[in-house]
């Protein structure tokens, strides 16, 4: 085999491993989430791959395993799946997350790990966004080579604080903030488009002064083009990578169907939950 | 003292407070200041040396809060600085998230306490700002009644990292306490002779009464959450407390004595001066003397009550 094949056979096998990953975080985030009795299943689902791509491959780390990149995430209803992708990562054991998630678990330990890298704060919106925006412009005030990166839902995208930041951000040029909008076109109780269009969107950020990258967010081979390429942007702007999503992605049943938002199967309904799961991308 | 101080017998509390600032700063403090379209003339020395330092968000409180937020996370000492009540009317939420919930180390300036800006109208004026900040955990609250409380409120933000906010009255100049008199960890200051009925007060309330020097004992609540154990201790003394303050009554300081005296079984007569609006909120043109006039908060009325008469 030529070596140039030799690569890309392990390409492809590495990208295959990560769809393999985002069918047991799926499967590890029900076991959590329907043992504790709620979650938000729809929304973990529609940013696996978008958490994945970020904290398992994208993130740079230092030799002490401390992270030089740091992440926000705004739409704290998704909090739920960092658990099982950090007990992916070896930062926290099954026995530690399982321990942590339950009524009455200590969050002591992943709020201290959380500081710093993983500043991870939401469940009021649109906070995090200008908290990255501030973050970004202290590690470039800093001398500090690293990227911020911030997930934020697309509905989160009516607060109006997010367009606050948005235009201090593009001002600051803060080329080293990167915000994910995980745009699976649901809100809590309808779709986007019928509460109050957020269309053209991408335009919309553009004329803020971002720069602005679509992509399909469920593929690993779009997420990690353009998530690694963040590291060598000759551009002053901050970026805005729109992540197409379905939410709820992974269990036909639940895809694309408002009021599923604060869904968590519990009992017998995820055990059927867990049966419909799907492998998707291999 | 820097040049532009010299000569200056007297400063507000707000450019006491930007001046000592700019004072850390020069000696080598890390602290950022985040404007929500608001200058003065104690912060342009500020601006001009330290441009990147002061950082602007425009009319955005919310922004201004979760930005410095981030660069509190940076490792910066961050104030940002905003019109009352904006600052905590508008950015309540996440005030509550990051400085009450997360404890980032923020500390919320903020112009005209109470009805100092009583001509811009209802909207322009912190009522309410001391009621709802009294409800977070771990958000302390600062009123300055005097320049030497506001220059080390600057101490107390490089000492004691903690979320913060401060309110300056324009209308309270000059030092009236010495260092030495000022306690932040027990919140309150004491002055005026021993006597039978005490005065509780804070800001413009506290200022005005010290310079009026009443030959009664004057509780200045100058940092909240007070410890109260010295709180209590303190009122037992008393037959009868008075409450004066520039704000709603409804979870104001009056509010506050009330609740420590009942938490501490202590049974002592309360009389609370404060913005009732019993009639509603002003329909004229008004400023803060009316404002004072027509709610019965008048130096006269205390007089009257301290003298044991009704007004």
């Amino acid at each position: 085999m030529t070596e140039a094949r030799t690569c890309a056979v392990t390409a492809c096998d590495e990208i295959k491993s990560y769809y393999e990953k985002s069918y047991k975080m799926r499967q590890r985030f029900i076991e959590l989430f329907s043992n504790l009795g709620f979650g938000h299943l729809t929304t973990a689902f529609s940013e696996t791959e978008i958490l994945i791509a970020l904290f398992e491959k994208v993130m740079r780390f230092d030799k002490d395993g401390k992270p030089i990149d740091r992440f926000v995430l705004s739409k704290g209803h998704g909090a739920g799946m960092v658990y099982p992708i950090l007990e992916d990562m070896g930062i926290f054991s099954k026995e530690e997350i399982d321990e942590m998630v339950q009524i009455g678990g200590d969050l002591t330990k992943i709020r201290e790990f959380v500081y710093p890298g993983f500043e991870f704060y939401g469940g009021s919106l649109g906070i995090g966004i200008g908290m990255a925006a501030g973050l970004a412009l202290g590690l470039k005030q800093n001398r500090k080579d690293s990227i911020v990166f911030c997930l934020c839902g697309d509905a989160e995208c009516y607060e109006g604080s997010v367009w606050e930041a948005m235009l201090f951000a593009a001002h600051n040029r803060l080329n080293n903030l990167v915000i994910i909008v995980d745009r699976n076109y649901l809100g809590v109780s309808d779709f986007t488009e019928n509460m109050c269009a957020f269309e053209p969107f991408a335009d919309k950020w553009r004329s803020c002064n971002w720069d602005v990258r679509e992509i399909n967010g469920h593929s690993y081979e779009e997420l990690f083009d353009t998530l690694v390429n963040v590291y060598k942007r000759p551009s002053s702007k901050p970026l805005c990578i729109i992540a197409d999503t379905v939410k709820g992605k992974g269990v036909g049943d639940l895809c694309n169907i408002p009021l599923k938002h604060g869904y968590m199967p519990t009992g017998e309904n995820a055990d059927n939950t867990m049966k419909k799961l799907e492998r998707f991308g291999i | 003292m820097r040049k532009s101080l010299k000569g200056l017998k007297s400063l507000n509390v707000r450019d006491r407070f930007f001046y000592e600032l700019y004072d850390k700063v020069k000696s080598g403090e890390d602290i950022s200041l985040v404007s929500t379209d608001l200058g003065a003339p104690s912060l342009d020395d500020f601006r001009r040396d330290f441009p990147q330092r002061f950082i602007s968000v425009g009319i955005a409180e919310q922004n201004a809060i979760a930005v410095a937020g981030g660069l509190c996370l940076a490792g910066k000492k961050v104030v940002t600085y905003g019109l009352n009540p904006f600052p905590v009317t508008r950015a309540f939420d996440q005030i509550r998230n990051l400085m009450a919930s997360l404890e980032l180390p923020i500390t919320v300036a903020a112009l005209k306490a109470g009805t100092a800006t009583a001509e811009a109208g209802i909207s322009h004026m912190a009522l309410e700002n001391i009621s709802l900040l009294r409800t977070l955990k771990n958000v302390r609250i600062i009123s300055p009644s005097d320049e030497t409380i506001s220059k080390m409120a600057v101490d107390e933000i490089i000492r004691r990292p903690a979320p913060r906010y401060i309110q300056f009255d324009p209308f309270i100049t000059d030092a009236l306490y010495d260092e030495t008199e000022i306690d932040y960890k027990k919140g309150f200051a004491l002055s005026g002779p021993e006597s039978d009925v005490a005065i509780v007060a804070m800001g413009i309330w506290a200022h005005k009464l010290k310079k009026e020097n009443l030959p009664y004992r004057l509780i200045d609540c100058f940092a909240l959450p007070l410890c109260e154990k010295e709180f209590c201790d303190e009122l037992k003394q008393y037959k009868r407390i008075i409450t004066i303050e520039d704000g709603i009554d409804c979870g104001g300081i009056g509010s506050m004595t009330l609740e420590i005296l009942n938490d501490f079984g202590v049974a002592i007569p309360v009389e609370r001066m404060a913005l009732k609006f019993g009639n509603g909120y002003p329909r004229v043109f008004s400023d803060r003397n009316l404002i004072f006039e027509q709610e019965g908060l008048t130096l006269d009325n205390l007089k009257k009550k301290l003298e044991g008469g009704e007004s």
